[in-house]
């Protein structure tokens, strides 16, 4: 566990997997919103999740697909509000 | 084999819910869930049978049962499962047919959840077609559980092994035993909650009818090419959204509110919409109830396209979902709502190698909240959306429902068209319900003039002012000799001419003389402010001033050639006749300066003549002068009798500041028609003389209320004909009309009825489309009299006079008003549009208040606005829940009351007065040793739990004890029985008390306190004590709760600085007792108490509260009850009290004092820990019956109207430093009276809005009692102003003044003078109806009166004194009347 960054997308990524999946695996650059893989209702926990594991809010603003649509997004988002 | 034993599992917060709603609809099949599948293929019947044995036995909610255990719901499940049965309908001549028919009969059977949680059969039609039809009760499934039971049919069905979903008890159990909500999700919601209390507007302002809830289903055409339309809309870039189903989720929630907004007129539009709640891929896989219903909410704007309320209906349901959770959907956000979109975005597999059809059925019924309810699904996957609306039978007809359908989709159509065109620019029908023209009419003559010179030779009178008066001959020339003194002035056609004179013999003759000049008139009041006199002619530049000597005291130097009123005027002729402009009224401008409202001749003759002919008895009509000259209802009133050969019979201004002249015009019944207002109107009635001459009253200027007419009809005379008059000074008077019928006009108010000849009524949404029967919308008049414009303001003109879209004339008038079209045709009134008020019928422009306040130099700032207690948004203390609608109560940034606050405080110093239950003891030994008689103590036992409670720890100390309960009249049956059996069970001797005067005391308590409680604590502590007293009892126990204790003793004020020892308090605590019981009230007069209460026996007899001794959890009290008493909940008053008058007091409470009469103790109970906030708030969120509440007022014999108005009136906001009192002088000087702010609130600055506007919202509210007069109380000194001054609390409602206070800063108005002046003559003191305005203090009018002869008491009406006057509360209101809210209701 040297990375925080990889760390933090890690338990995303965990959370998206075990609570929303059932435990299926998910790939980086696969497509989970528009694919329906998630529906609203786990998207808004996925966003909540986001929030927990970076300790920041997400603003209303930033719901949105290009910011969540994968899990590669996701560490970019992360990524970006780091250096916000 | 033995069946395996049932298991409970506990209810879901849902499940109750929906338990709740069939507890209260047993009959009803409201939640009913219907699956009807078509099944098309070879089936096989008895492997379909066996593929559902298998999902049944699978899952829970399947084999749940449910059933009532002493109210309670109980949930178990059992291992039973039942055989699909089949109705083999291929026989039949038309299978389908009877398959529907079959199906349809057993949908609206609701299903018995004793038995089973659905009911199945499977249908044969052919051996190719079949359906499944399965009707399941809502809740043990929905739609999702629907589409996994079809997923694990499907594989049930075609292979053997079917593995076990997860079960709904782990769900609920997991549910049952979850961490509280995240206090930030609570708060959420409960935003949503707050200041909103009422239910949102029904479509179509539609009111429901009682009964069963019934509902219609209708399928919308919604079809393929609409379903493709919106799936484009959605798929362009400017409708993204996070996920698919969001996107269009919140697409049809903006279609929705689109809709709603325009049916409803709401702006707000709340929208109740079911969350799935199955977040993980288990919860995806149980079948049950996991949906909640929670509201979107969201604002729709004016200028709003498809686009912007999308965005914003976006915004809102990711508000909604980050903030959805298990248990967030409570009863008090399920009736947040009354539209519900139902938007499923579910799909329902097929059988496997069967062509499967799924349809979801309505039952015939719905949740009866629910005003509509809009489906939108396709569970089959075409493509093509499903769009059903679910409509509330009982509030729309057949017909209603199918235009709304059809509206909806017109609004859909032409929004998906052009998503960037402004919603309000769609109409949503092409019918024009709500613009209304009247008749042709006759005729009328180009000037009134005309029609006046008909009568010129007539020798009859036309003017009469006491013993003198003028024929229309001699009007005509006196009028001949002003027009040529004008003339002769400079006065020329069009040139206004103000007259500014009191009321009197020539008055007429002078406004005729500046027509006959071809002038305008201006008419200004005699007690206009000099200020606002100033300011008008400034404005105006008159010609010429015609004054008396009233008026010219007003006026400022050399404005105008002066015309004396009362000068001796040479012979004159008649001038040039009629220029285009009659006259120029100014009222109330929202610039903050008056504006001049022209009206031209045309159009004054017009509404002459209209009005004449509608009120006229046809031919020669008498009016009185009675009203100020400055207000257009006057004008009626002048011209009327001089267009048809009548008289005008003047009534001078009364003395006092308060012009009371009408009364005099009921007193002398000497003319056929009167003109006034409903504030007037309700003065007359309370005056009450009959007439006989007086036919007909118009009555114009503010709204007029049922009540108000059918008392006038019963004081005044029945034979009245009551016409209430609508219309703006900018429609010259009066435009429409509805004559009083007290058969059909059963609502609180009288509609505004029909348009006037020649006029024409649109009333219309803000994008200026006619809106639909039912729905409000602003009045906009147009037709063939019309004021010309402002008085030299284009600008202002062009704003509300606009070309009429319509083609029905030039022009429409944009009044302000906002209206509705009724079903029966005709116009309800709803008051103002726009920031303009209306006080006691005069408009008033909140700038020109402002305007007066800040040309004061120390003001700053400010805001000026009409306000009633507790309206407006409302915050909870998070704590304790209290509103900050109860004066004195503010919230400090973390959402705590001062309460609260102050509580932290005292909580431990408080601890000093408690005590252990030694103590009680203690005490009980020592009454014991000091009896004189057979008791040790009487128990006040009031039949609730803390009472019951307390009598049965008593009952363990000692058994002498007298158990006395005071029955009212309204105690419950229930109560009753629990007193009887817990007194028989202990053995006790118990005693009913009883006084005849129980219902005064209620009647004296309501009209002082707004509550019951007060008269009725009082009562049973003066008769115990007596009982006491005279059978040598020295000790009164009470179950009082420690709530109560802190609410009315342990106040911040006695620990402030100090920690008081325990015998302190207890000095503090009989010196209040003492003063309570000292107080000369209503209980003490009629019950005599000042003959066996004194200093003595209060020493004497000593109060016990149990509850200082005993510290107890109200869960330990029901606990206890529960195991060792027979008390039972009382069923039959819904609340946990005893007491059915209780309702009454909290429906008076509400309604005049802003908020509930339990706020304060409920909250004490929240504070000790006795309930919680959330069941302190659902016991205060009664909605108590009006009519019931009505029905107990005349047991009580008291009539509605007798109960003092709400409390309220302008309010101004100020910043700046100086003192209310030199403001109050510096608007005196500026404002007429009724334009004089009734609260003033001094601030260092005020709060704006990131926008810079002032923030509303942010705004402190007013105490709603008036601050008391700076003076001392000066006491009473002579019998008459004893008498007086008791006559003064009791009519005001509030002692805390004395003989030389100034009646209008004690809160007095017109409505309260005369009550005084009658209760005054009743107790046989000289008083006239003026002469509280004449005398304006108690001291100055009791000598006045002691200097006059005394009348002859006046007999009384009924041996129990009948009301003295009974109006509607809002007549009282709109008198503004505002009394003082008293001390607590217990201190003992």
């Amino acid at each position: 566990m040297t990375d925080p960054r990889a760390a933090r997308l890690s338990q995303v990524q965990g959370f998206i997997e075990t609570t929303l999946l059932r435990g299926r695996a998910i790939g980086g650059g696969e497509e989970l919103l528009l694919s329906g893989l998630l529906d609203s209702l786990a998207v808004m926990a996925l966003v909540a999740e986001v929030e927990r594991v970076s300790g920041r809010p997400v603003p209303p603003t930033d719901v949105l697909i290009e910011n969540f649509a994968t899990l590669d997004a996701i560490g970019a988002y992360l990524d970006r509000q780091d250096s916000a | 084999m033995t069946e395996p034993e049932a298991t409970a599992i506990p209810l879901t917060q849902s499940q109750a819910l929906i338990w709740t709603g069939q507890s209260l609809a047993p009959e009803s099949p409201l939640y009913n869930m219907v699956w009807r599948i078509g099944l098309r293929g070879a089936l096989d019947p008895d492997r379909f049978a066996a593929a559902w044995a298998q999902v049944v036995a699978g899952a829970d909610m399947l084999r749940a049962r449910f059933e009532d255990r002493q109210g309670q719901p109980v949930q178990t499940v059992t291992q039973s499962v039942s055989a699909l049965s089949f109705l083999d309908l291929s026989g039949d001549a038309d299978p389908r047919q009877a398959a529907d028919n079959w199906i349809a009969s057993d949908a609206a059977t609701p299903v018995d959840l004793t038995q089973s949680t659905w009911r199945s059969r499977l249908l044969k039609l052919g051996d190719t077609d079949w359906i499944w039809y399965l009707n399941q009760h809502h809740i043990a499934t929905d739609g999702a559980a629907g589409a996994v039971l079809l997923r694990r049919l499907g594989v049930a069905y075609t292979q053997a092994d079917l593995p076990n979903p997860p079960q709904f008890a782990d769900h609920a159990r997991a549910l049952a035993e979850a961490a509280p909500l995240d206090p930030a999700i609570r708060a959420f919601w409960d935003a949503q909650a707050e200041g909103h209390r009422r239910p949102m507007t029904s479509p179509y302002g539609a009111t429901r009818q009682p009964g069963q809830p019934a509902s219609q289903r209708l399928r919308l055409d919604f079809g393929a090419d609409r379903s493709a339309r919106l799936r484009a809309c959605l798929a362009n870039p400017r409708f993204a959204a996070i996920s698919r189903d969001l996107g269009a989720f919140a697409l049809w929630a903006a279609l929705y509110a689109g809709w709603l907004h325009r049916i409803t007129g709401d702006t707000v539009i709340r929208i109740g919409a079911p969350f799935h709640n199955r977040l993980t891929p288990a919860q995806q896989d149980t079948v049950g109830l996991f949906i909640e219903m929670l509201p979107l909410s969201v604002e729709v704007q004016a200028g709003d396209t498809l686009e912007t309320l999308y965005d914003r209906c976006l915004s809102a349901a990711i508000d909604y979902l980050r903030h959805a959770r298990p248990g967030t959907g409570t009863p008090e956000t399920v009736v947040l709502f009354n539209a519900v979109l139902n938007f499923m975005p579910v799909q329902i597999p097929p059988l496997p190698g069967l062509a499967t059809d799924v349809q979801w059925l309505h039952a015939g019924a719905h949740d009866g909240a629910h005003d509509l309810r809009l489906h939108v699904y396709d569970f089959n996957a075409t493509g093509t959306y499903t769009v059903e609306m679910d409509v509330n039978t009982a509030l729309l007809d057949a017909l209603a429902r199918k235009a709304a359908a059809a509206q909806f989709l017109s609004l859909i159509d032409a929004a998906l068209a052009d998503p960037a065109r402004p919603l309000e620019q769609i109409a949503l029908t092409d019918r024009r319900d709500s613009i209304l023209t009247g008749g042709d009419g006759p005729a009328s003559p180009a000037s009134v003039l005309d029609a006046i010179a008909a009568h010129e030779s007539s020798a009859a009178p036309a003017v009469i002012c006491g013993d003198t008066s003028l024929s229309h001959a001699e009007l005509a020339k006196l009028s001949d000799r002003y027009a040529s003194a004008l003339a002769a002035l400079g006065v020329s056609p069009d040139r206004p001419v103000a007259v500014c004179a009191r009321r009197s013999l020539r008055l007429p003759a002078a406004v005729l003389g500046v027509l006959k000049a071809g002038g305008c008139f201006v008419p200004l009041a005699a007690d206009t402010p000099p200020d606002r006199v100033a300011a008008i002619l400034g404005r105006l530049k008159p010609a010429a001033i015609i004054a008396d000597a009233a008026g010219r005291d007003l006026l400022p130097p050399d404005t105008a050639p002066l015309l004396a009123l009362e000068a001796e005027l040479s012979e004159g002729t008649s001038g040039p006749g009629p220029g285009s402009l009659a006259y120029v009224i100014f009222t109330s401008g929202s610039t903050g300066t008056p504006k001049g409202v022209e009206v031209a001749h045309d159009a004054f003759a017009r509404y002459i003549d209209w009005a004449a002919r509608s009120h006229g008895p046809q031919g020669p009509t008498d009016m009185p002068l009675c009203s100020a000259l400055g207000f257009d209802l006057t004008l009626t009133s002048l011209f009327v009798p001089l267009v048809t050969g009548g008289a005008i019979h003047v009534y001078p201004e009364t003395p006092g500041g308060t012009d009371l002249a009408i009364l005099e015009v009921f007193a002398q019944d000497a003319v056929d028609v009167v003109k006034l207002t409903p504030a007037h109107l309700a003065l007359a009635v309370a005056q009450g003389t009959p007439v006989a001459r007086i036919s007909t009253l118009i009555i114009g200027g503010e709204n007029l209320t049922t009540a108000l007419c059918r008392k006038a009809r019963a004081r005044l005379g029945a034979h009245l004909t009551l016409a209430n008059e609508y219309g703006p000074t900018e429609a010259v008077v009066g435009c429409m009309l509805h004559r009083f019928d007290p058969a059909t006009d059963t609502g609180a108010n009288v509609p505004i009825g029909q348009p006037a000849d020649g006029m024409t009524i649109a009333i219309l949404d803000k994008g200026g489309n006619p809106v639909p029967a039912g729905v409000v919308g602003e009045i906009h008049i147009g037709g063939n009299r019309l004021a010309r414009g402002y008085y030299r303001d284009p600008d202002q003109t062009a704003a509300v006079f606009r070309p009429d879209p319509f083609d029905t004339g030039p022009m429409l008038y944009a009044s302000g008003d906002l209206a509705r079209l009724r079903s029966d045709g005709t116009v309800d009134y709803l008051g103002r549009a726009d920031q303009q008020l209306k006080l006691s019928g005069v408009r008033i422009e909140p700038a020109e208040v402002e305007a007066a306040l800040l040309s004061h130099d120390a003001v700053s700032a400010a805001h000026v606005m009409a306000w009633t207690p507790g309206t407006g948004k409302a915050a909870r203390c998070t704590r304790c829940g209290l509103s900050d609608t109860v004066p004195n109560v503010t919230l400090d940034p973390e959402g705590i009351c001062d309460i609260c606050r102050a509580f932290e405080g005292i909580r431990d110093a408080a601890q000093a007065y408690f005590d252990t239950p030694e103590g009680l003891q203690a005490e009980l030994m020592r009454a014991r040793a000091r009896k004189t008689g057979k008791y040790d103590a009487i128990m006040l036992l009031s039949g609730g739990k803390d009472s019951a409670y307390a009598l049965y720890r008593l009952a363990d100390l000692t058994r002498d004890v007298l158990v006395l309960t005071l029955d009212n009249g309204f105690l419950s049956e229930g109560a009753k029985d629990n007193i009887r059996r817990m007194t028989a069970d202990l053995g006790l001797e118990h005693r009913f008390l009883t006084t005849p005067a129980m219902n005064e005391i209620f009647r004296d308590s309501l009209q002082r306190f707004s509550n019951v409680c007060q008269g009725c604590f009082k009562t049973i502590y003066a008769l115990a004590l007596k009982v006491a007293r005279d059978e040598g009892i020295p000790a009164i126990v009470t179950g009082l709760s420690r709530g109560q204790f802190f609410e009315t003793r342990l106040t911040p004020d006695l620990f402030r600085g100090r920690t008081p020892s325990r015998a302190e308090i207890e000095a503090v605590v009989l010196r209040a007792r003492k003063a309570y019981h000292g107080m000369d009230d209503s209980v003490a007069r009629l019950l005599g108490t000042h003959e066996f209460l004194d200093e003595e026996v209060l020493e004497d007899i000593r109060f016990v509260d149990l509850y200082r001794y005993i510290d107890v959890p109200v869960s330990e009290i029901y606990r206890f009850l529960d195991a060792h008493a027979p008390w039972v909940r009382p069923g039959d008053t819904g609340r946990s009290t005893n007491c059915l008058i209780n309702d009454l007091g909290i429906h008076v409470h509400s309604r005049r004092e802003g908020y509930h009469n339990y706020a304060l103790p409920y909250a004490w109970d929240v504070r000790l820990g006795h309930k919680t906030r959330d069941e302190a708030l659902r016991e205060l969120d009664d909605d108590i019956d009006p009519a019931k509440a009505e029905a107990m007022l005349a047991q009580i014999g008291l009539e509605e109207g007798a109960l003092p108005p709400r409390r309220g009136g302008l309010v101004a906001y100020v910043a700046g430093d100086v003192s209310p009192a030199e403001l109050r002088a510096h608007l005196a000087a500026r404002l007429p009276r009724e334009m004089m702010p009734r609260h003033l609130v001094i601030l260092p600055a005020l709060p704006l809005t990131t926008n810079g506007k002032v923030d509303r919202a942010a705004l402190p509210r007013p105490d709603p009692v008036l601050s008391t007069p700076d003076s001392a109380r000066e006491p009473a000194e002579t019998a008459t102003e004893r008498a007086l001054l008791e006559i003064y609390q009791r009519m005001l409602g509030r002692e805390d003044f004395g003989v030389t206070d100034n009646f209008y800063d004690i809160g007095g108005e017109s409505i309260a003078a005369i009550q005084i002046a009658l209760a005054a003559a009743e107790a046989g003191l000289a008083v006239g109806s003026t002469a509280v305005f004449e005398h304006q203090t108690i001291r100055a009018l009791a000598q006045a009166v002691d200097g006059a002869a005394p009348v002859p008491t006046a007999p009384k009406k009924t041996p129990d004194r009948a009301p003295l006057i009974d109006l509607g509360a809002e007549d009282l209101a709109a008198l503004g009347r505002v009394r003082t809210r008293k001390a607590r209701a217990d201190t003992p």
